[in-house]
């Protein structure tokens, strides 16, 4: 239903409007501008209240960016980026505050991302501190230790600094940093990736559990397109910088249109012998080519196994080729 | 009859550190047939790496095997001296890893690293054959354009490209046995699938026997043609990856496999397995994976269960099974 807002239909929680992020590259003293990355270029989706909205690519395909600049750690070339209405690259004040609330995030690597030298309760108690200041102290330790004991952690644990705690435990106290403000989104960049399966299963069932108990949105950033599939109602998949195809979650596992999805599915490995034989692979010969000099047309064009001559010269538009699922694709013409 | 490649037999491992001695590989056996592959499945820290290196003799210094045996065609490679182990290291058995980067001296063109590689083991000296070894074995791997990639530094590389040339390195000096520890973890699926497909190629072309370390069942199921579960250091299950997948016998491997999201049909709410590994230094009695397992016994919790074949080639570690 949202993705027809991207054309105008109504507002979702969060919509991204041709966001182009593009990195210059420099040269020489004079740091001349001699290229640029186009890390993320003209792409458009939009977020609804409560739901999962699962960005999947390969590495370099510009998840993070887009990520980033949602989260206002990256100014965009170009673009907006509408929260609840307002233009979130404009906002300055209180209301810049009141989206950096309401948007919170949490990264691949846990240890990276808790300050070293705090305690976990602190850790946790920071954004609180931040956002609201008058609050009394016993307030904010009862806060803290009611969303450690939500995520899965004792209070033994909140003593303990981020050295001493598994993978596991630590993305926990990621959770809980990021859900103590009562955000309404939450950007996941790989959240489980570091993870081994047994406690991927545990940090993916809460993130699903607190979607429902605190009726949040997530954008969720994945390579695994197992765990995708798992948590996510809606699915973009991007190559090189675009969105090739958005659908629902089931609608784009069951009928992937692209052939860069297709692709994509087909090389997932999947511990179940049956279907690891008939599976159709569809095999993409080389590598994604660097987003500096994407390939002209279709990005996809020198690695497709489809490409005809209207894909080397002419770049496809993404189109809503069945009702809620959207193509970027020459095979696909509007019916 | 024919000498297998590989046979570990009994392999114990144990690492000498400051807070005390971490049993990290216990009792653990399998052999590898010509053009064979076996994976060593288990979550991290579960001693797959340990068992890798012991095969190739890379372990390091504070390792110590305490008992078993390593087979090399036939050879007991634990009881070599370092001479003769530096001939089979790296000539009979090769080993590549998840980073290929961290193998690949920077400073070096892949082309030198790969000619030294084959001059040092396989004695080659004149220069022409060495370039001639060294570009066969680029094109032997499916690198594109070997004149080039013999004169590119290892950082000119993608990290498939490098995987690759970390592949052609290993398998220039015609090993039997190859050890790929996590090759495809780095990688993105298209790139992992080409890179599976090239082992499974090359094992099938060569005759290798391939030892595949992976934490992911799924890379298992396309690689193997059996499969040995560990779990904290001790060998719970072991037999044909069809069956070991299909009709896990062990607890372990049962609730492994539904942790375990799935691409090809939405599940229901994912299982996990409660509490984490145990502390190596400090094993409990009895079978390791009792204080997490469902369906925990009396016994299971002093005696620890022995390895036992419940069909033919499929073996378990675990009281429901023994008699
Ligand atoms: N700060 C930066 N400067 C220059 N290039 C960057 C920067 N951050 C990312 N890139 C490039 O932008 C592209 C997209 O990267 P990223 O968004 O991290 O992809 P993903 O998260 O999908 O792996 C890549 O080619 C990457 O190298
Ligand atoms: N050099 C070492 N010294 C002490 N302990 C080690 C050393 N190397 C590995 N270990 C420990 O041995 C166990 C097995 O490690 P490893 O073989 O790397 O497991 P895996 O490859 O399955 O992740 C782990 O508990 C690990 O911490
Ligand atoms: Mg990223
Ligand atoms: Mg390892």
């Amino acid at each position: 239903m949202h993705a027809t807002s991207i054309l105008g239909d109504n507002v979702g929680l969060l919509d991204v409007i041709d966001l182009v992020k593009y990195f210059p590259i420099r040269k020489g003293v004079f740091g001349r501008i001699v290229g640029y990355v186009r890390a993320v270029d003209h792409v458009t989706f939009s977020i609804g209240e409560n739901e999962t909205f699962a960005l999947v690519g390969e590495s370099g395909s510009g998840k993070t960016t887009t990520a980033k600049c949602i989260l206002g750690l990256l100014k965009p070339t170009s673009g907006k980026i509408v929260f609840m209405g307002k233009n979130i690259v404009e906002l300055k004040g209180s209301e810049a505050k009141w989206y950096r609330r309401n948007v919170q995030a949490v990264f691949q690597n846990p240890f990276l991302s808790l300050n070293p030298r705090m305690k976990v309760e602190d850790i946790v108690a920071e954004p609180l501190k931040v956002h609201n200041k008058d609050l009394p102290k016993d307030e904010v330790k009862k806060i803290v230790y009611d969303v450690l004991e939500r995520v899965g952690l004792t209070k033994a644990l909140a003593k303990r600094y981020p050295y001493d705690l598994s993978g596991g435990q630590a993305q926990r106290v990621a959770i809980a940093r990021a859900i103590v403000l009562k955000p309404k989104l939450v950007v996941l960049d790989e959240p489980t990736s570091a993870l081994d399966v047994s406690v991927q299963a545990q940090i993916l069932n809460l993130l699903v559990d607190l979607k429902n108990e605190l009726k949040l949105s997530y954008l969720m950033i994945s390579h695994d397109l197992s765990v995708v599939r798992y948590i996510s109602d809606w699915v973009a998949v991007m190559y090189l910088g675009k969105i090739v195809e958005l659908a629902p979650t089931e609608e784009l596992f069951e009928k992937p249109l692209h052939p860069y999805t297709q692709a994509l599915l087909s090389a997932v490995p999947e511990p179940d012998p049956k279907i690891m034989k008939s599976k159709k692979r569809i095999v993409l010969p080389g590598e994604p080519p660097s987003a500096i000099n994407p390939p002209p047309g279709c990005r996809l064009h020198p690695r497709c196994p489809y490409a005809k001559d209207k894909c080397r010269v002419e770049e496809p538009k993404l189109i809503e080729y069945e009702r809620n699922h959207w193509v970027a694709c020459h095979l696909y013409t509007r019916r | 009859m024919d000498v297998k490649p590989l046979v570990v037999e009994n392999l114990t491992i144990h690492y000498y550190t400051l807070e005390g001695i971490v049993k990290a590989v216990r009792n653990v056996s399998f052999s590898v047939e010509k053009g064979e592959s076996v994976c060593l499945v288990g979550e991290s820290g579960s001693g797959k790496s340990t068992i890798g290196l012991a095969i190739v003799g890379a372990l390091p210094g504070n390792a110590r095997i305490v008992s078993g045996r390593i087979l090399v065609n036939g050879v007991d490679v634990l009881r070599l001296s370092q001479k003769e182990l530096e001939k089979i290291r790296g000539r009979e058995v090769s080993i590549i890893f998840q980073d290929p980067a961290a193998s690949f001296n920077p400073l070096f063109t892949i082309g030198q690293i790969l000619s030294d590689v084959i001059k040092y083991k396989l004695n080659v000296k004149d220069k022409n054959e060495l370039r001639k070894l060294a570009l066969s074995a680029l094109r032997m791997v499916g690198l594109p354009d070997p004149e080039r990639i013999y004169n590119s530094y290892p950082h000119e590389l993608s990290g498939g490209m490098l995987q690759r040339a970390a592949i052609a390195v290993a398998l220039s000096t015609k090993p039997s046995v190859l050890v790929a520890d996590e090759p495809t973890t780095m990688l993105d699926v298209t790139l992992q699938a080409q890179i599976l497909d090239l082992l499974q190629d090359l094992r099938r072309k060569l005759g290798l026997a391939l030892v595949f370390i992976t934490h992911n069942l799924g890379v298992a199921a396309a690689i193997c043609d059996k499969i040995l579960v560990i779990y904290a250091g001790s060998m719970v299950e072991y037999g044909p990856v069809d069956e070991v997948l299909t009709s896990p016998l062990h607890p372990y491997t049962k609730r492994l496999l539904e942790c375990v999201p799935r691409s090809s049909a939405r599940v229901g709410r994912l299982k996990y397995i409660p509490g984490s590994l145990p502390d190596l230094r400090k094993l409990p009695p009895g079978c390791v994976f009792a204080p997490r397992c469902s369906e925990v016994m009396e016994v299971c919790k002093s005696v620890e269960p022995r390895i036992v074949e419940v069909k033919p080639g499929h073996m378990v570690a675990c009281h429901k099974y023994s008699r």
